[in-house]
């Protein structure tokens, strides 16, 4: 059995990937990928603590983070064709402005 | 071995999210971020979680994904690289230190043992209470309170001499007379007093392992024959399309009990009958006994275990049809432990009950079914909310990408790009009469719509 150490360490490089994506990144659709990496290695720390304690609440917990992402990335991606359709640009540097 | 699989497969999913991360492609990097999904779920699967991993594989690998894909290729975003434009050039180096240090101090307070590396903890045990024991017809008059509550059946269970369960009663009505207890693996002093009074009655001692499954008995008529006995509920796991049974003689005082197989359920001749198991004593259980659940009244319980007995037909038989039992039907793969008890009848023999109950230490950690009975059973609202929220997010979703269709800027756009030209034609074609009467209805509209798009541009 694979110590449950070494999930969390993949975790926690997997987030870190993730949250060099969202600062790096300029394009939203990307952020929003890296955001979904982040998310995923959530998860995965979670089903390893579920495992390393023999409770199944955090695979259970998983469920709800899988549903609510898919939700997020429906509106972030309608939110960007939303933008994407005034602006005619998708680059998060040229979003600055607060006007509608 | 398996740690060599888990290092392959989790250095496969850095490398595709940092190709997720480095690509220029927008489409490149949605599919690298698949195999990251993929990887994933494949170490799902090595922590047990076949059901997360299917999920992952269908939401996330499947729905989100593509959903990605086709907003990519719709906007035709592909190419995402832009250099020289950046306003924070400063930014990814900073969010890379930090990053890393991130990283380093966690593996930092993991090797410095922040986070244990220790066996996982010991599942607890499962205690099942059964009392089997019928109630005395004769209820003395004057007696103490504990003398009442031992005639009337009625007992307390102390565990280390902690009151766990209170009011173990008598009651033909399925299921009422048993309690469950879910204890921490070690070595208990189960103690039976007579309800209300802390006075030990019968004691026993039980020694209870990492997710044991163990039914306590109360059973016997007398008062003095009240007995006490633990079974082990392991009955072994079925074949695919077997389920296991076994019983329990809780019948003091009576012959031996045979489980017996019947061809068909509305035989009348009882030689057709085939033993199945060998004769069980009282007090005692039978072995597992593998039966097809397809089978309505496959089985017969029969008191007086002789063989001759049953060839003469001098025996009471108690047909136990398993799919005909009210609020129970035999499962396949499931196992059912069923205590023949008896209830003190008018004319003082012994009315033979049936206590049922399944195996609660089928579903294993991990098991989909084991997960989907708790999102609907303890986690029914948080699914409802959750429910709620898609929903919430799918009407966002219409309404954000409708409402630029309904403005009317875009066909504004096209109607002054397209009559223009058209008005003109119209004019020199048909005279001057159309040509003073074009800007009168033109300029306003121009004007109202024509100044802000500078500002917006």
């Amino acid at each position: 059995m694979v110590q449950t150490e070494a999930f969390i360490i993949l975790s926690m490089i997997l987030f870190a990937l993730g949250a060099m994506g969202v600062l790096i990144r300029r394009n939203p659709i990307l952020v929003f990928m890296a955001v979904e990496l982040m998310l995923n290695s959530a998860n995965l720390a979670l089903v390893a603590f579920a495992r390393q304690w023999g409770h199944s609440d955090g695979q259970i917990f998983v469920f709800f983070v899988i549903t609510v992402a898919a939700a997020e990335v429906a509106v972030g991606l309608a939110l960007i064709v939303a933008i994407f359709r005034t602006k005619q640009s998708i680059n998060i540097d040229d979003l600055h402005l607060m006007e509608g | 071995m398996e740690f060599l699989l888990f290092a392959g497969i989790g250095s496969l999913a850095i490398i595709a999210a940092v190709a997720m991360l480095i690509s220029d492609n927008a489409v490149y990097s949605a599919l690298f971020l698949i195999v990251n999904f993929l990887c994933v779920a494949f170490l799902y699967l090595m922590l047990e979680a076949p059901f997360l991993a299917m999920v992952q594989i269908a939401v996330y690998a499947g729905a989100i994904m593509v959903l990605f894909l086709f907003v990519i290729m719709l906007l035709g975003a592909e190419k995402t690289a832009s250099k020289g434009n950046r306003s924070f050039r400063w930014l990814p180096g900073i969010a890379m230190g930090l990053a890393l240090a991130f990283v380093f101090s966690v593996g930092a307070a993991i090797s410095s043992g922040n986070v244990d590396g220790q066996e996982p903890p010991p599942q607890d045990a499962f205690v099942r209470f059964v009392h089997a024991a019928p109630v005395r017809a004769d209820i003395p008059e004057g007696a103490s309170e504990a003398q009442l509550a031992i005639a009337e059946r009625r007992f307390d269970v102390l565990v280390n001499g902690t009151l766990a369960v209170s009011g173990l009663e008598f009651n033909d009505q399925r299921g009422v007379n048993e309690r469950y207890l879910r204890l921490s693996p070690g070595e208990y002093t189960l103690t039976f007093s007579p309800a209300g009074t802390e006075v030990p009655f019968k004691t026993l001692a039980l020694t209870l392992d990492s997710r044991d499954s163990t039914t306590v008995i109360l059973h016997g008529e007398s008062d003095a024959g009240l007995t006490v006995t633990a079974l082990d509920d392991d009955l072994g796991i079925p074949q695919s399309d077997r389920a296991h049974v076994a019983v329990f003689n809780a019948l003091d005082g009576q012959d031996e009990v045979r489980l017996i197989n019947l061809v068909s359920p509305l035989v009348d001749d009882w030689r057709q009958v085939i033993p199945v198991s060998e004769p069980v004593a009282y007090g005692t259980r039978s072995a597992a006994i593998p039966v097809d659940p397809s089978i309505a009244g496959s089985l017969v319980v029969i008191e007086g275990g002789s063989e001759t007995a049953v060839l003469e037909g001098n025996f009471r038989p108690v047909l136990v049809r398993f799919n005909n039992i009210p609020g129970l039907s035999l499962d396949r793969q499931q196992s059912f432990l069923y205590i023949l008890t008896g209830q003190r009848a008018l004319n003082g023999g012994l009315e033979p009950l049936l206590i049922t109950r399944e195996d609660p230490g089928a579903l294993a950690y991990g098991d989909p079914a084991a997960v989907g009975i708790r999102l609907f059973t303890e986690y029914v609202l948080p699914v409802q909310l959750v429910a709620l929220l898609l929903l919430a997010a799918m009407i966002g979703v219409i309404v954000l990408t409708l409402r630029k269709d309904i403005e009317p800027k875009p066909s504004r756009l096209m109607r002054r790009k397209v009559s223009r030209p058209l008005t003109a034609v119209i004019s020199t074609q048909t005279g001057s009469d159309l040509g003073p009467s074009v800007p009168q209805i033109e300029a306003p509209k121009s004007a109202s719509g024509g100044q802000p798009e500078p500002a917006g541009d």
